[in-house]
Formats: structure tokens, C-alpha cells, sequence
């Protein structure tokens, strides 16, 4: 079971850095990494989960599982990670299917009752500018701008119901102002 | 016997397991969202009241009492929330002959009227937040209403609401000024210029005590819990005792508590909130006639169960302890656990809980409602269950917190356990010193995220990816099959396929 994989990953404050991971046998991997070699233990464990044993002796048990655009998702213990890791090929691969900048439709993602409209068509917002409260599960959510943008449209008014996937909001990508 | 509970998720179970204690049966209802819940699951009898909104299930009298004719119930707990304190239902409760564990409607209803619950407080001695009762005909009247209730007060449009007409005045020479501005903003908003002021209160901590108490005329306090770990009024965590509160304290809170019971002659559990200033005095918030959420921080700090209780208080029985059998033993905290996205605004995540691994070990306590595979549906309050921990004090306490937050796993739907892993960390929070606007200003001062990986994380990360031969495709994992929500969500284009957060970033 000779596998040989590359990864890029996104070092917090750094240089991203190439690790190379190489399975030796059925319970050893090597993986090189800028700095150094070394040999680590894993074991599959029946939930599916991984323990790996570094050389220090240091234990990690989790998952980690691809995302489609070539990112990883890692759970450790019961924490979710933020970690830049990615496989260059798949990275590579996803890029021809990325859609270009057209106008955006901002849905709600659960039925609810608009309670207020912050914006009005022409705006220039920022990403996580609030577009739009939405009241569900007895919760007020603010709806926002992933990224900076112009509104198009206003596609609601407050005091309306809205089912799931109703268009509150077009907005157009672009710099705010 | 048997007991039927009208509600759903984790208070459905707890309230389950105190009959199991006592040897009730026990009688679940439920709506179709939830036919496959724990509660329905895990009950003797189950009996369906109707289509998932709440209005035509855990709120429709006619079907609940319709439930329990069929089931055979001679009591019915309403829990929290949904009709927990409806006069009417515990009324139409004991119409149909059905025995209500809870209070009586009496009392709900006197407690229920929040302006008139004031006044009989006020008569019964209990400390509200003073305040003019009549509008001020000029300055000078309310000069003389700060000199007796001290700066800063608080003046307030007595037609009002929504601000307008509401000024903070901390200085008698700002008075004049600041009461013709907030008449002239009542007059203008309302058409109505009337101004009456209250005490401001600063940095209050929410503190409330816990009474038990049974048809004949016992009553006890049980310990204060402090809860003024709060976001946009909702209590997010509590603890007993509180940090605030010593002997002195405790003992005025308890003697103000038992004479709010006594006053509406109170014969169940339920819970007195006072806001507390730093200078010691508090004021009567108002009186919840229900098992309150936070109950279990009273029972792992004072030994007591208070469901079975008030199960037996409601057959009339009398309590099982008097006030001297009773004695503070430790220190209790709990978080409230919610499907909201901590790191992403508090927005609702509904959806399927397809991982759960639940804290264990030494003073750890889980109150949950779900199981790993239980759907989360959005049409009821998003909490999924209550972490207590326990310790000898509040620092042993806060040690077991951290550790069990750090073996909390839920995957499928995003949680609010990021908040309470950042929170054990904070100084303030550790140190007790915190007030009821407290956690909206610490969440207002930074952003909750992720953790970032270290290094050996990374390794592992690169070497769990690489051992399977192939990576997992995503779509296929445990964490990436569609749910039926995610699924809905795809279909209308709101969350691109493999996207963990969709538009929402």
C-alpha cells in the first residue's frame, strides 16, 4: 500500500509549506516536511476516526476529510481546526469550474419574517455588512455580505414571511465605498 | 400512574427520569417533526398531537388533553416554555380531571401581569426598582425622587417605549435640561409630554433564587443561581451559588424570595430574579412559575431533585427537606448548548447531529435532548441540551468545564460550544466579575473562530488524508452526506455542494 501525496499547507503568520506524506506499511508513514523527516505511527480506529503517533510521542486523534475545492476540514478531539491545507492537484483541478463574478442572489436559509431591510438598492456594502434581519427559531439573524459589493435589488420588506431559498437581496460583486 | 410531559427535548427526558425515580409511567407527545425524538423514544406511552408548528402541537390545549385522556395520564408536566405558564392550560388541566404539576393558575396569573406583579410585590415588602409612580410635574419633583433613590437615574416617556423620551441623568444641575429635552421628545413621538424616573441600576447581575415548596404550605429557598451571563437578554450560562452573593446577601435574597412566594401563596417550584447592584441591593425582577432551564446547577450544588419535587408537591406530598436539612455543598456551572453558529453571528443551524460525543468523568452532568442521528428542526427553540459541571469550588468547577468542553464533539450542525471554549479562558469570566451586558460587549470586542492548527495537527491532518490510499471524496465522508436540510438547501441554490457555510460567511 505504497501512496505517495503532497499537501500544501497555509503556516498561521508563514511561508506555506509542502508536506509530502509517504505510507510505509499498514501502521507507519513518513512525511517530509521543509524542516525535517520523520516517521510517524497511525491506526484506523473503528469510528473512522485516525491516531497518529509522532516521534515525540505526541498522540492526535481525529478526522479530516477533502473538501471538493481541494481544502481539508480537521476535527481534533472535539474541536473543529481552521487549517490551510491543500492538495495542489485537486486545487488545480477545481480551478477551471470556478464561477467569475456575476450578480449574487443573498436567500434565506431558513423560512422566517424579515424584521428589517438595511440596505437599498445601490449601496456599496463591505463582506460582512448586514443586509437584511431575519427572525426564525424565535432568533433574530442578521443576514450579511459575503464580500463587497453593490445592491442590485432589494427583493423583500420588512414585516414579510419568507420560505426557504426566497431572494432577499441581488447584489452585483465589486469594492465598497 | 403516569405522567404526561407536554413538551419535547432534553426537559421532556429529565422530567422522564424523575418519574422513573418515583415509579411513574410515562407519556410522551409529540409533533411530526419529531416522531423519531429521544423523548418520544425513550417514553412508555407516546400519543401525536399534529403537524409540526407548535400552535397545532406542544401549544394546542385541546390536543394535549386529548393526548391524555387516550394515554391515560393523571398528571401533566408542562416543562418549560410552550404552555409552562399558561393559567388557562393548568385551568383546562384540572377540568379534565387531570392533575397539573405546577402551580396554581392563581398564582400563575398574579405572577403573569408583570405592572400589577410589582405592586403586590411592593406590598409584600419585597424591594422593586424605585421609581416615581406618577409623571413629574417639573424638575424639582424628580431632583427630590434622585436625592432619595441616588444618581443615576433614569427618565423615561410614560406613553413611550423604543427609547425616544428616555434620558440618563447623572448630575442634579443636568436635570432641568434634561427633562425639558426628554418632554419635548415624548410630546413629539407620542403626543403624550408625561415623564416619570426610575433608579438606574449599573452593571447589574442577574440574580435569582430557587423556591420549592408544596400544597401545604411549606416554603423553601433553595439557593440562589446567578445568571448574568447573558446575550441580548438570554441566558447563556449560570452557576451556583453566585460569586456575588455571601451569607449577608444570601439570607436578605432568601427572605425576599420566601415573602414573593408567600404573597401569591406559592405551592411548587419555581424561581424569584432580582437584579443585583455592586452595593448589595437588588429589586425584584419577576417571579417565573415553572421549572426554570438552569435547575440543575440548584440540585448538583444543594442535593436536592426539584422535577421529583414537584412531582410530589403536585399529588401533595409534602417536600421531602425542611430549610435546615439543606447545606451549599460546592460550586455548579452550566452552559446552555445550542444549534447556532458561535463563530458566525449566533445564526440558526438546523440540520442532523451526525456525530455527538458527550463529555464523561468526574462532576460532569449532560442534560441533552438529542442522540447522534437526531434531526434538529427549525421550528422549535434551536437548544440541543445543558452541560453541568460540579466541582468542591468554583475554580475546580471551571477546571471540569474546560475539560469537558474539550471532549464535547457534535458534528452536523455548528454549536454554540466555540463561545463557552473561549470563555472558560477569560479573566473576567474566571474571576467572576461580569454583569448582565457583560457577554454582548465581550462578543461585540472579538470575533469566535476556529483554533488554528499547529504543526503536529498539520501532520496528522496530512497523514489521516494520505492513509486511506485514496482521500475520501468529498460527498461520501461522515461529515459531507447531505442531510435533508443541506439537501433542500442545494436544491435552491443557497449553499454551493460541499460548502460548509453557504452565502452566510
Amino acid at each position: 500500500m505504497k501512496a505517495r501525496r503532497r499537501f500544501r499547507w497555509g503556516r498561521p503568520g508563514g511561508e506555506p509549506a509542502e508536506l509530502v506524506v509517504e505510507i510505509r506499511d499498514a501502521t507507519r508513514a513518513s512525511v517530509k516536511t521543509p524542516d525535517a523527516e520523520l516517521l510517524a505511527d497511525f491506526a484506523r480506529l473503528p469510528d473512522g476516526r485516525q491516531s497518529v503517533i509522532l516521534p515525540s510521542g505526541r498522540q492526535v486523534t481525529g478526522r479530516t476529510t477533502l473538501r471538493c475545492e481541494g481544502r481539508a476540514e480537521t476535527w481534533v478531539g472535539a474541536r473543529r481546526l481552521a487549517i490551510r491545507l491543500s492538495d495542489p492537484l485537486r486545487e488545480l483541478a477545481g480551478e477551471g469550474s470556478r464561477v467569475n463574478s456575476v450578480a449574487a442572489e443573498v436567500r434565506a436559509q431558513i423560512p422566517g419574517r424579515v424584521v428589517e431591510v438595511r440596505v437599498v438598492p445601490g449601496d456599496r456594502v463591505c463582506a460582512g455588512a448586514t443586509l437584511v434581519v431575519l427572525e426564525a427559531m424565535k432568533m433574530q439573524n442578521e443576514i450579511r455580505a459575503e464580500s463587497d459589493a453593490r445592491v442590485v435589488a432589494v427583493e423583500c420588506s420588512a414585516g414579510q414571511a419568507v420560505d426557504t431559498g426566497a431572494i432577499l437581496v441581488r447584489l452585483e460583486p465589486g469594492p465598497a465605498e | 400512574m403516569r405522567l404526561l410531559v407536554a413538551n419535547r427535548g432534553e426537559i421532556a427526558l429529565r422530567i422522564f427520569r424523575a418519574c422513573r425515580d418515583l415509579g411513574i409511567e410515562t407519556v410522551a407527545v409529540y409533533s411530526d417533526a419529531d416522531r423519531a425524538a429521544p423523548h418520544v423514544t425513550k417514553a412508555d406511552y407516546a400519543i401525536r398531537l399534529g403537524p409540526a408548528p407548535s400552535t397545532e402541537s406542544y401549544l394546542s390545549v385541546p390536543a394535549i388533553l386529548e393526548a391524555a385522556r387516550k394515554a391515560g395520564a393523571a398528571l401533566v408536566h408542562p416543562g418549560y416554555g410552550f404552555l409552562a405558564e399558561s393559567a388557562a392550560f393548568a385551568r383546562a388541566c384540572a377540568a379534565a380531571g387531570l392533575t397539573f404539576v405546577g402551580p396554581s393558575p392563581e398564582a400563575i396569573d398574579a405572577m403573569g401581569m408583570k405592572t400589577s406583579s410589582r405592586a403586590l410585590m411592593e406590598k409584600a415588602g419585597v424591594p422593586v426598582v424605585p421609581g416615581t409612580t406618577q409623571p413629574a410635574r417639573d424638575a424639582a419633583e424628580l431632583e427630590e425622587f434622585a436625592r432619595r433613590a441616588g444618581f443615576p437615574i433614569l427618565l423615561k416617556a410614560a406613553a413611550g417605549g423604543g427609547g425616544k423620551g428616555m434620558r440618563r441623568v447623572d448630575r442634579a444641575e443636568d436635570l432641568p435640561n434634561a427633562f425639558a429635552r426628554a418632554r419635548a421628545e415624548a410630546e413629539a413621538s407620542f403626543g403624550d409630554g408625561a415623564i416619570y424616573a426610575e433608579k438606574l441600576l449599573e452593571r447589574p447581575r442577574h440574580v435569582e433564587v430557587q423556591i420549592a415548596a408544596d400544597r401545604r404550605g411549606n416554603r423553601v429557598a433553595v439557593g440562589e443561581r446567578e445568571c448574568s451571563i447573558q446575550r441580548r437578554y438570554q441566558k447563556v450560562v449560570e452557576e451556583c451559588p453566585s460569586p456575588a452573593v455571601g451569607p449577608e446577601v444570601r439570607a436578605r435574597l432568601f427572605t425576599a424570595a420566601l415573602a414573593a412566594a408567600d404573597a401569591v401563596a406559592y405551592d411548587s417550584c419555581g424561581t424569584v430574579e432580582f437584579l443585583l447592584a455592586a452595593d448589595g441591593s437588588f429589586y425584584f425582577l419577576e417571579m417565573n412559575t415553572r421549572l426554570q432551564v438552569e435547575h440543575p446547577v440548584t440540585e448538583e450544588v444543594w442535593g436536592v431533585d426539584l422535577v421529583t419535587e414537584m412531582i410530589r408537591a403536585a399529588l401533595g406530598e409534602p417536600l421531602s427537606f425542611g430549610p435546615d436539612q439543606l447545606a451549599l455543598r460546592g460550586h455548579a456551572i452550566e452552559c446552555r448548548v445550542y444549534a447556532e453558529d458561535a463563530t458566525r453571528g449566533f445564526s440558526p443551524s438546523p440540520g442532523v447531529v451526525e456525530r455527538l460525543r458527550l463529555p464523561e468523568g468526574p462532576g460532569v452532568r449532560n442534560d441533552v435532548g438529542i442522540e447522534a442521528g437526531s434531526a434538529v428542526p427549525i421550528d422549535y427553540d434551536p437548544m440541543l441540551g445543558k452541560l453541568v459541571v460540579a466541582g468542591r469550588d468554583r475554580a475546580q468547577a471551571i477546571a471540569r468545564l474546560s475539560r469537558a468542553l474539550e471532549e464535547y464533539e457534535i458534528g452536523g450542525v455548528e454549536t454554540t460550544l466555540p463561545l463557552f471554549r473561549e470563555l472558560v479562558l477569560d479573566e473576567d469570566f474566571r474571576a467572576g466579575l461580569f454583569h448582565t451586558q457583560w457577554l454582548d460587549g465581550w462578543l461585540a470586542s472579538r470575533g469566535l473562530s476556529d483554533r488554528d492548527a499547529t504543526e503536529e495537527e498539520a501532520l496528522f491532518a496530512a497523514i489521516s488524508l494520505s492513509v486511506d490510499g485514496s482521500a475520501p471524496l468529498a460527498g461520501t465522508s461522515v461529515a459531507d452526506r447531505p442531510t435533508r436540510w443541506r439537501d433542500t438547501a442545494r436544491r435552491e441554490g443557497l449553499r454551493p455542494a460541499g460548502g460548509r457555510s453557504g452565502l452566510r460567511r
